[in-house]
């Protein structure tokens, strides 16, 4: 595939909560290695749009097209394109009952069957590069917000994504620790 | 990928705009045994004071007429002066409570214990099944576990073990000790069933959004990340059913199994003790639940540890 080919396309995309129109006539695309910032009011749809890239949520009319593949191809291997696609949630979503580098090695481990001892290799090495090594056997309970959503971005880094989905990464956090997170996410090479 | 009826239902939601009703407040509800919580000071203190009384009441009726002997003996003018206290010291003397607690001893308290700890292990794996079905997508299997735990909750555990043990039993043979096992079993398999899909439903739903978005098959999701989470909520309230189902073993006396209130009650017929005898078969559960009770609760503290900020 050319780099300059675009790796999403959306084309007409509606999405309905109940009556309420969430998204209406979306239509997008986005090159590898692109960064594509979505800014609008709350409410305005921009989670959703995300969330619908992922297919956690399905779109009620048009198409979605990642790497080349229809999304909604009821054909389509949705786990694996998934594993292609890390995404970093508003409200951090670390699995609680797992210390900051079982968060980050459990998906290479189930999902990719990678050896346990590569993936800890692995998995220390991304804590190291957002920062917090020193916090890798500790519980999400036992870190700060900020620690939390940078151990959010490793675990989604650890699949090797070609595209990483950003859902309002810094908004459930102090402005003090944004620059935490912003400071990690505008360090890694440029994606979409 | 146009579809006539997408078509439609997007104009029609064009068209209008709805709020999003507000859900309605639930309170949640527990009929389970009280479990002695720091925060609830009322019931604290309550069981504080009835986890020491009730033993000491249950000793000092076991054995009063050996402290009086022992009073006697040390101090022979006690016995002299207070008649009463010669009288129950004598030999020929018979302490009722103890004989009742003799009698209930040995086979009753252990086939109480046996019958709960067999229907615990019927009705854990039942009941983790049922809540699992129970948050099936697939409406048929959802169906079929809503239809058994709505059916199972709304007859009598008494009915049923009637059921089985009379009812069944006429058709094919089970033995009465499998019959109330299997009765106490699948109805707390039910109950059981209720409170795994709660805990299930009670893990955030940003978790298997997560565990989703990682690549994980909803298998791997429901096994890793859902189900280790959702144990952790569920296992004080499945304390309570287990203490719940040692109270209800009791029922199991109604089809001649021998177990704590059966004994009672035959001891109560042959010597007509039955002040003496039901207020010793009380005391033998209450001791029992105390201690189960007090458990659940450490086992409360001990879970909300990892949870807590």
């Amino acid at each position: 595939m050319n780099a300059a080919d675009p790796i999403i396309v959306l084309t007409d995309v509606y999405k309905f909560f109940g009556n309420f129109a969430a998204l209406t006539n979306v239509s997008l695309s986005i090159r590898r290695g692109e960064k594509v910032v979505l800014v609008g009011p709350s409410g305005s749809g921009k989670s959703t749009l995300l969330r619908t890239i992922n297919r956690l949520e399905t779109i009620d009319h048009g198409a979605i097209t990642v790497n080349g593949q229809d999304i909604y191809d009821p054909k389509a291997n949705l786990n694996r394109l998934r594993t292609s696609m890390g995404m970093v949630f508003q409200g951090f979503n670390l699995f609680r009952h797992k210390t900051a580098l079982e968060n980050v090695t459990m998906a290479p481990c189930q999902v990719l069957k990678m050896d346990p001892v590569e993936a800890d290799k692995r998995g220390l090495d991304l804590l190291h590069k957002v920062g917090i090594a020193d916090k890798a056997g500790n519980y999400p309970a036992q870190l700060s917000g900020g620690q939390q959503q940078r151990v959010a971005i490793a675990r989604a880094l650890a699949m090797n994504p070609d595209i990483m989905l950003f859902d309002e990464p810094t908004s459930a956090l102090d402005p003090e620790v944004t620059h935490e997170v912003l400071d990690v996410m505008s360090a890694w090479p440029a994606r979409a | 990928m146009t579809l006539p009826y997408k078509k439609r239902r997007l104009d029609k939601a064009l068209s209008q705009s709805a709020v999003h009703p507000e859900p309605a407040i639930q309170i949640e509800m527990n009929d389970g045994p009280a479990i002695p919580r720091k925060t609830d000071p009322g019931l604290y203190s309550a069981w504080k004071f009835v986890v020491i009384a009730a033993p000491c009441l249950y000793i000092y009726l076991a054995t009063y007429d050996q402290i009086a002997a022992l009073l006697v003996s040390a101090m022979p003018g006690l016995g002299e002066s207070w008649g009463w206290l010669k009288k129950i010291a004598g030999p020929e003397y018979v302490n009722s409570y103890r004989d009742a607690f003799l009698f209930i001893m040995p086979d009753g308290f252990y086939v109480t214990l046996q019958v709960t700890c067999l229907g615990i292990g019927v009705s854990i794996p039942v009941g983790i099944m049922t809540g699992l079905c129970r948050v099936s997508r697939i409406r048929i299997i959802n169906l079929i576990a809503s239809v058994y735990v709505e059916v199972v909750r709304g007859i009598p555990l008494l009915v049923q073990l009637f059921y089985i043990y009379y009812g069944v039993a006429s058709i094919i043979r089970i033995n009465p000790f499998m019959a109330a096992i299997i009765s106490i079993g699948f109805c707390y398999g039910a109950y059981i069933g209720e409170v795994v899909r709660s805990g299930i439903e009670a893990v955030d739903r940003g978790q298997r959004e997560a565990a989703m978005s990682l690549g994980f098959t909803p298998f791997q999701a429901m096994r890793h990340v859902i189900l280790p989470q959702a144990i952790r909520t569920i296992l004080p309230p499945l304390g309570n059913e287990c203490i719940s189902m040692l109270k209800d073993s009791s029922l199991v006396s109604m089809v001649a199994i021998i177990d704590i209130l059966r004994r009672g009650r035959e001891y109560a017929s042959t010597t007509f003790n039955y002040f003496e005898s039901y207020t010793m078969v009380a005391l033998s559960y209450l001791f029992i639940t105390l201690i189960l009770s007090k458990g659940v609760s450490l086992l409360e503290t001990r879970m909300g540890r990892y949870e807590r900020r």
